[in-house]
């Protein structure tokens, strides 16, 4: 007797998930059918960017498993020409408007981040940024660009020991 | 007439066709009568014994059947119900999994949808270029084909 209880009550619970997906596939759906609200600009005006400097070599077989995340763009042309990936380092830099974070790149060169400000709009607040490379005083690059959190931007082609200087900066909004 | 032991016990036991039966009865002596009580004496005497030694029991039969049958009973599921249960498993077992997939689905990688607003270089250029991803993804990559020995003057 127990044992048939037991089953019907399986039986309701199972129907019931069963009656739930549908609700909740459409309750995603609506969700994502939603006109996009307008987001205010985050509260604390700051950003957080993992810039990875990343040694690429069309010698070895070896892939920095650290690096996994950037598999797909490692191993997809232009950068198909080379077959060895390692993390030489990477540098958690925190950013408020209008400041700037400096990291080191091989070849005695430095790299420097600066942060311009949130880009708002109908969507997600995108990420204002500079991004120079410099040796000594002298700028060899110099960019602007913008991004959405989370986004990741590459700059590569920097010839350093046989092979070339990969840098991958990832930034997001700080909440 | 001489009558067989066999033969009356047979006769006590009911065991004789009806004719033959009556007839022995006729025919019985003395001897053979005297026997034939002492059967039925000896009959009563077993019985009165068995029921003697069965009352100092207490002895339920039905109880104990009836208990045996409440403890066997088999779980019958009417062949209906049965079908009915096995189907709504099935197919909440179908939904659950699609509710799992809808939840749980891989998410793909942030676009990061990459803006490039100024771009200053020395030396030979720069490209800026998009880079797939499975998720048919871009990732903006600016291409600096720097030499160290390159001849160069700062921007």
């Amino acid at each position: 007797m127990g044992k048939l209880v037991g089953k019907r009550v399986g039986a309701w619970a199972l129907f019931l998930c069963c009656a739930g997906s549908p609700v909740l596939g459409w309750a995603q759906t609506a969700e994502s059918a939603k006109p996009p609200k307008p987001v205010p600009a985050p509260l604390d005006d700051r950003t957080k960017c993992l810039v990875r400097v990343i040694h690429a070599t069309p010698q070895g077989q070896k892939f920095d498993e650290r690096l996994g995340a950037l598999r797909p763009q490692l191993t997809r042309p232009p950068f198909s020409a080379f077959s060895q990936f390692a993390l030489l380092s990477q540098h958690e830099l925190q950013m408020a408007h209008g400041q700037s974070q400096t990291f080191a790149v091989p070849g005695e060169h430095n790299g420097t981040l600066t942060f311009e400000g949130f880009q708002g709009g109908t969507g997600k607040p995108r990420i204002r940024l500079k991004l120079e490379i410099l040796d000594g005083t002298a700028k060899l690059l110099s960019t602007k660009f913008l991004v959405n959190s989370g986004g990741t931007v590459l700059q590569a082609g920097m010839k350093h020991q046989n092979g070339i200087l990969v840098l991958s900066m990832t930034c997001y909004v700080v909440e | 007439m001489a009558t067989t032991d066999d033969k009356l016990s047979r006769l006590f036991d009911g065991e004789l066709p009806l004719g033959e039966a009556e007839s022995l009865r006729r025919e019985l002596g003395e001897t053979e009568r005297a026997k034939l009580a002492a059967l039925s004496a000896l009959s009563q005497t077993v019985r009165d014994a068995v029921r003697t030694e069965a009352d100092g029991y207490d002895l339920d039969v039905w109880s104990a059947i009836e208990d045996r049958i409440e403890a066997d009973v088999p779980n019958v599921v009417p062949l209906r119900r049965k079908i009915f249960l096995r189907t709504t498993a099935a197919f909440s077992a179908l939904a659950l999994a699609a509710a799992m997939v809808l939840v749980f689905r891989p998410t793909a990688p942030r676009p990061s949808n990459c803006e490039i607003l100024e771009l200053e270089v020395v030396g030979s250029g720069a490209t800026v270029m998009k880079v797939p991803d499975e998720h048919g993804n871009e990732t903006t990559l600016i291409w600096f084909d720097h030499q160290e020995d390159d001849e160069w003057e700062s921007l």
